[in-house]
């Protein structure tokens, strides 16, 4: 039996990691993962390993040892330790997925066996952990202790939610159980304190203040207290090879004897661990549905307008994106005005001095949000091409179903961007520190930035959209979504193409708007204010309905069987 | 007056793989045509195209003389795609469903038309439910409500009857008899036999991407039995499936 269960760990993982190294073979991916390697390597792995290169020749971050460097780090195991045996759940379910219970529930498989089961599929993502924490942090020279501490950490919490599940049964719940743990964290507290003020006070720096700090924690009483979580300190950050050896050979010994103590439990796990998977199941639909904007926050929000009587298919989808805004993403929207409307409110009723910051501030949020609101704002096609096939049944063409798609959420980012900017002008106008910030608002100004706001946001979210279209499988989530570097590198690439794209489009209408004050510079600036930017912000708006089209054609012709390789026949 | 459906020499192809092979049809006004065939022949593929979802790769779809690729919003504007698995918005209640619908279709007066779909297709009690708070056959039965609030002259449905319990799937039956009683063209892929018997005129049976068999019901099974007593659909599908290309291509 236990082949089997070694047989399916082995075979997922390798799987698994086959396909995500297949994956590599298609450019779309490997841009992703290559993008998403830079990235780690150039932010922060670089940069120690060229440190610790210098300084040791070899990688890896020193982390201080000793034994009160031990000990404290026995005090922070021995919390969740206790906390355990304080958590809600005594059902003693243990988390297994649908699969799992469907194959393995039904099978002649012992209680004892489906525990060590759980054990041998909880090794790979330890495995990984240990090995990254080794890499990363702890130095490659403590893997064995991190793995073997994780691996009896994991088996002690499934023994303790059986023991739970045992209690319940015994007639000992939740309260009684959480009382316990309060209790014995009080008694812990209070001789800590006790332990502590028995330590002379140190009036100037002291070599020796480590050891003297560690001295109450050397008593008897704390070394019966703190044994167990000593195992786990001594393999994780050992002062010597023969502390990480005991401290290794301690936690084996203890897994074994946990492993024998949750075999003797006898709980009936089952029924709770299908609920369990279920809980699991629908926990991970609703983050998956959060990040993908699809999760309805407020269901009972009225639709904003009624229909009419005839209505039209893009006044239709107008006001199905805005029920679906509304519905999901209102919550944002309320939380970055509401935040700008304390900024303003403290602009008005606080000193001149610091009215210029909160101008400033003010300013920069008028300035990202159409950058940030296009990723909480995804009513538009990146929410739809989900249902792309019976989008593409609707009777209308592409580049009108693009433009109707992108209205809802341009409606709501130009409301708000306005009163974000109207705010801003208003606290750029009123006496601040600042005469430059002061010197800047004024009407041509304002009149400037209100006719570039909407245009610009359009011009965003029509880059986002195109995004989508182009690359579905980079937007589109699924689930087998890739992971890791490679999704990492894959937002880094859109970002950085959303921005450059961006860039690029708003070029022409800043040289219309150079060459319109270098010819207008000597009139008025009633006058020469709309000479320079009605043109530009006009092209602008040209750009977007160019954009629209072309999209539209695009979205026509797009073929999603091909994009998400997935052809139904 | 055009047929409903045409279909000229549709091939549709994945880059090497070719879904769909020289596929041609006609459906007549008051007609429903079974599409069958083994799993991975090619039908799904077939029923998108005709929907105007996927672009063939060759031939030409006509819809009430429209053609899906060249003048899509009008073949669009009278056909009605049902897939198997129903896609809805889960932000929308069963009656917005409807609402965004007609404003998609541009159907004159649609809250009158709500009650009695809603009650033909047993939703009356879910108006204002989400997507999450049905069951599949609910939702499955409130796409349908969805495709039929236009009236479409061309009703595509595939898998109509998953996730649907023994009531709906009888109301279903008597729906897809009324529609093409009211003159719709109506085509059902389905892998059960007895159902394609009972709904449909004509069958076309698809297999490697290739229509291998078209006609009335009568005429597939009498060209299987030859004379020699009665077969059931089933009995002349599984026998035209299995006959070797090149044999078939010989009788």
């Amino acid at each position: 039996m236990i082949r089997a269960f070694w047989f399916v760990t082995v075979r997922s993982f390798k799987n698994r990691l086959l396909v995500r190294l297949r994956r590599l073979r298609e450019p779309r991916y490997l841009i992703g993962f290559i993008a998403g390697l830079a990235y780690i390597w150039f932010t922060g792995f670089r940069r120690l390993f060229v440190a610790h290169q210098m300084r040791h020749g070899m990688i890896g971050v020193q982390i201080p040892t000793g034994d009160f460097i031990t000990d404290c780090l026995a005090f922070a195991v021995l919390f969740p330790i206790l906390i355990a045996w304080a958590l809600p759940d005594q059902g003693g379910g243990l988390v297994f997925s649908e699969a799992e219970i469907q194959f393995l529930f039904a099978a002649p498989v012992s209680r004892r066996q489906l525990l060590i089961y759980k054990i041998l599929r909880q090794q790979p993502p330890i495995l990984i952990s240990a090995l990254a924490m080794s890499f990363f942090g702890f130095g490659s020279s403590r893997f064995i202790g991190l793995w073997i501490a994780f691996v009896t950490m994991s088996i002690y919490f499934t023994t303790v939610g059986l023991a739970r599940a045992r209690l319940k049964l015994a007639g000992i719940g939740f309260l009684w159980r959480l009382l316990f743990v309060v209790a014995a964290i009080a008694g812990l507290g209070a001789l800590l304190i006790h332990a502590f003020t028995a330590i002379p006070h140190l009036t100037r720096y002291d070599p020796q203040v480590l050891s003297l700090l560690d001295q109450p924690l050397r008593t008897p009483v704390f070394r019966i207290l703190l044994f167990l979580p000593r195992l786990f300190a001594s393999a994780v950050l050992p002062a010597s090879t023969a502390q990480l050896a005991l401290g290794c050979a301690g936690l084996v010994i203890l897994a074994f004897v946990l492993m024998e103590i949750a075999g003797q439990l006898n709980v009936s796990f089952e029924e709770a661990s299908v609920h369990a998977a279920r809980k699991k199941e629908s926990y991970v639909e609703r983050v998956r549905g959060f990040r993908s904007g699809r999760r309805v926050m407020f269901r009972r929000m009225p639709p904003p307008f009624r229909l009419p009587a005839t209505p039209s298919p893009e006044v239709a989808i107008l006001w199905k994106n805005l029920i679906a805004a509304m519905r999901i993403s209102i919550l944002f929207i309320v939380v970055i005005v509401g935040i700008f409307g304390i900024l303003l409110a403290e602009s008005v009723f606080t000193p001149v001095g610091i009215r210029g910051g909160a101008a400033m501030l003010a300013l920069l949020i008028s300035c990202v949000f159409p950058l940030f609101a296009t990723n909480i704002l995804t009513q538009d096609l990146r929410l739809d091409l989900q249902r792309i096939e019976i989008l593409k049944s609707y009777p209308i063409s592409g580049e009108r179903l693009v433009a109707a798609e992108i209205a809802a959420p341009l409606t709501i980012m130009s409301v708000v961007e306005l009163l974000l900017l109207v705010g801003s002008l208003i606290i750029l106008h009123m006496p601040n520190e600042s005469e430059k910030l002061q010197r800047i608002a004024t009407p041509e100004f304002a009149v400037v930035v209100l006719l570039f706001a909407i245009p610009i946001c359009a011009m965003q979210l029509l880059i986002r959209n195109a995004a989508a279209v182009l690359f579905p499988a980079w937007t589109m989530r699924s689930q087998d979504d890739p992971r890791g570097f490679t999704v990492m590198g894959q937002r880094l690439v859109l970002l950085a193409g959303n921005l450059f794209v961006l860039a690029v489009t708003l070029i022409p209408s800043a040289i219309i708007v150079l060459i319109g004050w270098l010819v207008s510079r000597n009139m008025s600036a009633s006058f020469a204010v709309p000479f320079a930017t009605v043109p530009a912000a006009a092209l602008l708006c040209g750009e977007v309905w160019i954009g629209i089209k072309l999209l539209g054609a695009q979205f026509e012709r797009i073929d999603v069987t091909n994009e998400m390789g997935s052809a139904i026949l | 007056m055009p047929n409903p459906i045409e279909v000229n020499a549709l091939s549709k192809r994945y880059g090497d793989l070719t879904a769909v092979r020289d596929f041609s049809l006609t459906v007549k006004e008051g007609e429903v045509l079974g599409l069958v065939g083994p799993n991975g022949a090619g039908k799904t593929t077939t029923l998108r195209a005709l929907a105007g979802i996927h672009p063939p790769s060759d031939g030409q779809i006509l819809i009430c003389g429209h053609d899906i690729v060249e003048d899509s919003v009008e073949a669009k504007r009278n056909l009605a795609f049902f897939p198997d698995e129903p896609r809805l918005f889960d932000y929308l209640t069963v009656e917005e469903h409807l609402e965004f619908t007609a404003g998609i279709y541009r159907v004159p007066d649609y809250r009158a038309r709500f009650t009695p779909l809603l009650e033909e297709l047993e939703l009356e009690g879910k108006r204002k439910a989400l997507p999450s708070e049905l069951s599949r056959g609910m939702k499955q039965k409130l796409m349908i409500a969805c495709g039929f609030l236009h009236s479409p002259t061309v009703l595509i449905f595939d898998e109509p009857l998953t996730g649907l319990d023994p009531l709906g799937i009888r109301r279903m039956k008597e729906s897809i008899v009324r529609r093409k009683k009211e003159g719709a063209a109506v085509i059902l892929s389905s892998h059960l036999l007895h159902l394609v018997e009972e709904l449909c005129d004509t069958v076309a049976i698809i297999q490697n991407g290739t229509r291998i068999a078209w006609g009335t019901i009568d005429d597939l099974k009498w060209q299987i039995a030859q004379g020699r007593g009665s077969v059931s659909l089933e009995e002349a599908f599984l026998k035209i499936t299995e006959t070797p290309p090149a044999v078939r291509s010989a009788s």
